[in-house]
C-alpha cells in the first residue's frame, strides 16, 4: 500500500457555535487526486484550511505529509500548494513577481513550466495581476501552484471562471504531475463533469459531516441507481447492500445502492421485474448522497 | 491505440478499456503479438490513474488476451486462434444481451425480437447484394 498524503482522526472544527466540520476521519493515500464535493458552506474550505494548518483543530487532528497540521515543519509547508477561493496575491504585483516569489519559497520551481504555461494563453509575465481576468487569475495561480511541484496541492474551485476548455487543460496538467511525482491533490469544486474525467476519489461533505470517501473506479463498480417501475416499492435487499439514498417522483421510486464487491452481480435478481438498473455519474451520485440521502442507514 | 472513455458514463474506466482491446481484437484491429502501450504512456494519454491501467491489463491478462513479459511490456496473446474465438463470441453474446434487454425493458418477447433480427439479417444481406 502506498504511503498516506492526509490523514485525519474525527477532525473537528467550529466557528463559536457553528460546528463547520464534524469528526472528519478520512486518510488519502499518495498519488490520488481526490474530488471534494459538497454544497456551499458544507465544510470543503474549512477542512482545506485545517490541513494546511491556517485552522486549528476543535477537537480531533490531521496528519499532513507525516505531520501533525498544528506543527508542520517550514519545509512541509513548502511542499503544500494552496489555491484559495477568494484569497488573492496583491493586485499590484507583476505574474513575474509572484513568480519569483513562488520560486524562492518552493526551491524546485520549475520556470519553463510556468512560462509554457502562461504562453498557453498568451498571458505576459510583465501584467499586473490585477489587471487580469477572472479567469486569468485562476490560470496564473493554478500555473504557480503546479509549477512549484507541491507533494500535496490543495485547490479551492481552482476551475471556476476558466473555460472549458482551459478546464480541460488545467486538470490535464494536474493529472500528468501526478502520475509523473506521485504527489496528491485535493481538488474542491461545484463543476463535476470536469473533475469527474481525472479524479480517483470522491469525498463528499454535507453539513460538515464527511457522507463517504471511496475511489471512484469502485462506486462505478458498486453503485447502481435503480429506477423501480410505477408504484412499486423498494424491496429490502438484505446483507451485501447498501441502500444510499432514495427519492419518490409521480408514483416513481429511484433509490441508489451500493453493493459489497462480490454482491454486485446478484442484484438485478433481488429486484422486482421491469426495474431499471443504471451505472452512476457522478454528478447523480452526488446529488444522491446530499439531496435524498438515508441518514438512518 | 486509440480508445475513447466515457468519463460520465459511471462504467468503470479499468472496464471500458478492456472492452475496447477486446473488441479491437475481435475486429483484428489488434493482431497477435503486437505490444500495448505502456502504463505510462497509456495513463498520459487517458489522463487517468496508472494504476487503473494496470487493472485493465490484469484482465486481459487473467482473460487469456495479453502476456505481459518482463522489462519488454504487455502485448496481446500470440497463440490468438482460441482466445480469439472465444472473444468474438463472448463480444457478440454481450451486444445480444444489451440489445435483448433493451427491447425487453419495452415490452418485446423473444419471438418477436428474433423474427426482428432475423428480417433485418435478411433486409441487410438484400442490400449488400
Amino acid at each position: 500500500m502506498s504511503e498516506l498524503a492526509v490523514e485525519t482522526k474525527d477532525l473537528t472544527r467550529d466557528y463559536g457555535r457553528f460546528r463547520a466540520l464534524d469528526q472528519a476521519t478520512l486518510a488519502i493515500e499518495q498519488g490520488r487526486v481526490v474530488a471534494l464535493l459538497g454544497p456551499n458552506g458544507a465544510g470543503k474550505t474549512t477542512l482545506l484550511h485545517l490541513l494546511m494548518g491556517m485552522l486549528e483543530p476543535t477537537h480531533g487532528l490531521a496528519r499532513v505529509l507525516g505531520s501533525d497540521s498544528r506543527r508542520l515543519p517550514a519545509g512541509t509547508v513548502c511542499r503544500i500548494g494552496y489555491v484559495g477561493d477568494g484569497e488573492e496575491p496583491p493586485s499590484w504585483a507583476r505574474v513575474r513577481q509572484l513568480m519569483r516569489v513562488q520560486a524562492g519559497a518552493s526551491g524546485r520551481f520549475d520556470r519553463e513550466f510556468f512560462q509554457r504555461f502562461l504562453a498557453r494563453h498568451e498571458l505576459k509575465a510583465s501584467r499586473a495581476f490585477g489587471a487580469l481576468s477572472k479567469g486569468q487569475k485562476k490560470w496564473v495561480r493554478a500555473g504557480l501552484v503546479l509549477a512549484a511541484r507541491p507533494c500535496l496541492a490543495l485547490l479551492d474551485e481552482p476551475v471556476e471562471g476558466l473555460d472549458p476548455s482551459a478546464r480541460q487543460s488545467l486538470y490535464d496538467e494536474l493529472r500528468d504531475q501526478i502520475n509523473e511525482t506521485n504527489a496528491t491533490a485535493i481538488v474542491a469544486t461545484h463543476i463535476i463533469s470536469d473533475i469527474e474525467r481525472i479524479a480517483d476519489d470522491v469525498a463528499i461533505i454535507n453539513h460538515g459531516k464527511l457522507v463517504i470517501h471511496a475511489s471512484l473506479e469502485d462506486l462505478r463498480d458498486q453503485v447502481r441507481e435503480i429506477e423501480l417501475a410505477p408504484d412499486e416499492q423498494m424491496p429490502a435487499v438484505g446483507d451485501g447492500y447498501e441502500i444510499l439514498g432514495c427519492k419518490e417522483t409521480s408514483g416513481v421510486t429511484i433509490a441508489w445502492v451500493r453493493s459489497t464487491p462480490d454482491q454486485a452481480g446478484a442484484l438485478p435478481a433481488l429486484l422486482p421485474p421491469h426495474t431499471e438498473l443504471r451505472t452512476v455519474g457522478l454528478e447523480s451520485f452526488y446529488l444522491a448522497m446530499t439531496e435524498h440521502h438515508n441518514t438512518v442507514n | 491505440m486509440y480508445l475513447r472513455l466515457n468519463y460520465q458514463s459511471g462504467e468503470a474506466i479499468y472496464r471500458q478499456i478492456v472492452e475496447q482491446i477486446k473488441y479491437k481484437v475481435a475486429s483484428g484491429e489488434l493482431s497477435p503479438g503486437q505490444r500495448l502501450p505502456s502504463i505510462r504512456e497509456l495513463a498520459k494519454q487517458l489522463k487517468i490513474n496508472p494504476r487503473t491501467v494496470v487493472k485493465s491489463y490484469e484482465e486481459l491478462r487473467a482473460a487469456g488476451l495479453a502476456v505481459m513479459r518482463q522489462g519488454q511490456g504487455v502485448f496481446i496473446t500470440e497463440n490468438q486462434a482460441l482466445a480469439s474465438a472465444k472473444t468474438r463470441q463472448k463480444t457478440i453474446a454481450d451486444m445480444t444481451r444489451r440489445m435483448f434487454s433493451e427491447a425487453m425493458r419495452i415490452g418485446a418477447h423473444k419471438d418477436e425480437i428474433l423474427r426482428i433480427v432475423n428480417e433485418t439479417a435478411q433486409e441487410m444481406r438484400e442490400n449488400n447484394e
